[in-house]
């Protein structure tokens, strides 16, 4: 047991320690805000839109798109960034406009599969998000996960990807094998397919409070509830909502979260820094104006200059897009890992091993 | 000391990354200013913060009869992104009919069914695009055997599809097999009394026999 947790009541342990306080950070970090809208749009379904098409596109600026802008503007801004990742900060945006350029130069060959490759990164992004987040929350809250706990909250977190990976069109599986392929040649496997998806389902929903139950009699003793919510509604976004709906909600949630947990982690920065003269809502709200400013930058801007070099506008939107989503997955996966010298290790630490965060 | 020529060796080893980092930075605010200019002169303001200027901008293309611009954009879209370029097909597949590009059409009509759930009509507007596209070019039988298939698969969403059986019957017709043809021309004609092509396509059937007769001696 750690020190945390043998200070703290069972109650206290089971709403875990919020960064913010219970109510923001279930709602926000944990995802309660979107079952709430998740049930809205399941029950509207077929109505009218929860948000109307002319206000969307405000909507997906201030959430998505700053949401991907953040990972950059948080890599750049991360104190040491350049020191220790030094192919990432300088070397690797480099990389990425010369492959997006040649991607728009030969996008009938090269753009379906950088297109794919997004669409099945995804839903792992947003699997491994929810798994970080839950060892965090686990971790700051004094439950020290044991390695085979912590295996299987993986496991658990990922059912929403392997369902998606098998299930979606025009990625994952169907990208590998085509699933009109396997339906015509091997329709043994097309059937087991269809049932190993309905499980997934099931499973999605089964697991995570047996393997609550799990932990909670382990030495570890409870994990906060807050890390089992983000891990369920990450697969509910998958499962509850039809597969449209879901990338659009699962995105601008997922985006929320994000939003939510890297400004905390943004500000604590800042404010340790030694200079710092400024306050807290200052450097939030910085972060945030440099991250719609970013996303519309890359979103809508950059398309336009692939225009004005002669290349088509579809191609240059959509994989402009595309370069967006796999740059922030990469970036994501480095940003997160938290050094021993990480003035963050406080945030997540309590006296516990490293933290992998995303993917 | 030492952390002097540490601190010199660690920058001296990132000065390539730097001077990459630089040009990188300088490629993105060019292309910001770019983007900028390009948006003030196709659309006269600065860069919407929605996609639907370039959908509005494609709408607009089938709207104002400018089949051939909108072709490749929406080819583009669909073999991108062929999830969310589904509402577009049938866009696609119009303006290719409107201009007589046989080979768009088909690549879009077939999107259409290979998406699932296909309608009769799309099957039939298949079947004539293969048809069409045979006996213009006469290069590939697998046009006509194509046509049959997706022909018959019309017939099978919606039976009393009179045009339908025309299509089917047209190609055995042109195959060659009047005994598969046949049937279906009469089905054509039992369902719609007034379908020229199928009774003209029957008499043709009819010559053809008389032809193929062997002549006796008086």
């Amino acid at each position: 047991m750690s020190d945390l947790s043998a200070t703290r009541t069972t109650p206290q342990r089971i709403v875990g320690r919020c960064f913010l306080n219970p109510v923001t950070d279930y709602l926000l970090i944990g995802g309660g805000l979107s079952l709430v809208v998740t049930i809205v749009v399941y029950y509207r379904d077929g109505q009218k839109d929860l948000v109307s098409a002319e206000n969307l596109p405000y909507f997906i600026l201030l959430s998505n798109f700053a949401h991907f802008a953040a990972s950059t503007v948080r890599l750049y801004a991360k104190p040491q960034a350049y020191q220790s990742l030094p192919f990432l900060t300088m070397g690797f945006p480099a990389v990425m406009l010369v492959a997006l350029t040649l991607c728009i130069a030969f996008a009938e060959t090269l753009g379906p599969h950088v297109q794919t490759i997004y669409l099945t990164w995804s839903p792992y992004h947003y699997a491994a998000q929810a798994y970080g987040l839950a060892v965090m929350y686990s971790y700051r809250s004094g439950c020290l996960l044991g390695s085979t706990d912590k295996k299987l909250l993986w496991w658990v977190a990922m059912l929403p990807f392997f369902f998606t990976f098998f299930a979606g069109n025009n990625s994952g599986l169907d990208w590998i094998v085509g699933k009109q392929t396997l339906a015509i040649d091997y329709p043994a496997a097309e059937t087991a397919l269809t049932w190993l998806n309905e499980a997934l389902k099931y499973c999605a929903f089964v697991a995570p409070p047996l393997l609550f139950i799990k932990i909670w009699r382990s030495a570890s003793g409870p994990m906060p509830l807050i890390a089992m919510l983000a891990v369920v509604t990450n697969a509910i976004w998958w499962f509850a909502l039809d597969a449209l709906d879901a990338f659009v909600w699962a995105t601008v949630f997922h985006g929320i979260q994000y939003m939510a947990i890297v400004m905390i982690f943004h500000v604590r920065d800042q404010m340790n820094r030694p200079t710092n003269r400024r306050g807290r809502l200052y450097h939030a709200a910085g972060f945030y104006v440099m991250c719609v400013a970013l996303g519309y930058a890359l979103f809508r801007v950059l398309p336009l200059a692939y225009g004005f070099a002669g290349f088509g506008s579809v191609e240059s939107a959509l994989l402009v897009i595309a370069a967006i989503n796999i740059h922030h997955f990469i970036v994501d996966g480095y940003i997160w890992r938290l050094k021993k010298t990480d003035g963050n290790r406080r945030i997540v630490d309590s006296g516990t091993p490293s933290v992998e965060t995303s993917g | 000391m030492p952390d002097m020529a540490n601190r010199r060796e660690s920058e001296s080893r990132w000065t390539p990354y730097r001077v990459i980092f630089s040009i990188s930075c300088a490629i993105f605010v060019t292309a910001f200013f770019l983007g900028i200019v390009q948006s003030l002169k196709v659309s006269h303001r600065l860069p919407h913060i929605s996609n639907s200027t370039q959908q509005d901008e494609l709408r607009d293309l089938i709207n104002t009869g400018k089949y051939k611009a909108a072709i490749p954009e929406f080819r583009m879209m669909a073999v991108i992104d062929p999830n969310s370029a589904e509402p577009w097909l049938e866009h696609l597949a119009i303006a290719a009919r409107e201009v007589g590009d046989i080979d768009n059409e088909i690549f879009a009509l077939r999107r259409i069914i290979d998406a699932g759930d296909p309608k009769a009509v799309d099957c039939y507007n298949l079947s004539t695009a293969y048809l069409k596209r045979y006996l213009r070019r006469q290069d590939n039988r697998e046009d006509l055997k194509d046509s049959i298939r997706i022909g018959v698969r019309a017939v099978e969403i919606d039976p009393d599809y009179a045009a339908a059986h025309v299509n089917v019957g047209a190609a055995w017709l042109t195959m060659g097999e009047l005994d598969k043809a046949e049937p279906h021309l009469r089905e054509a004609l039992r369902i719609d009394p007034n379908l020229k092509q199928a009774e003209q396509n029957l008499q043709h059937i009819d010559q053809q026999r008389m032809k193929a007769r062997p002549r006796v001696a008086p």
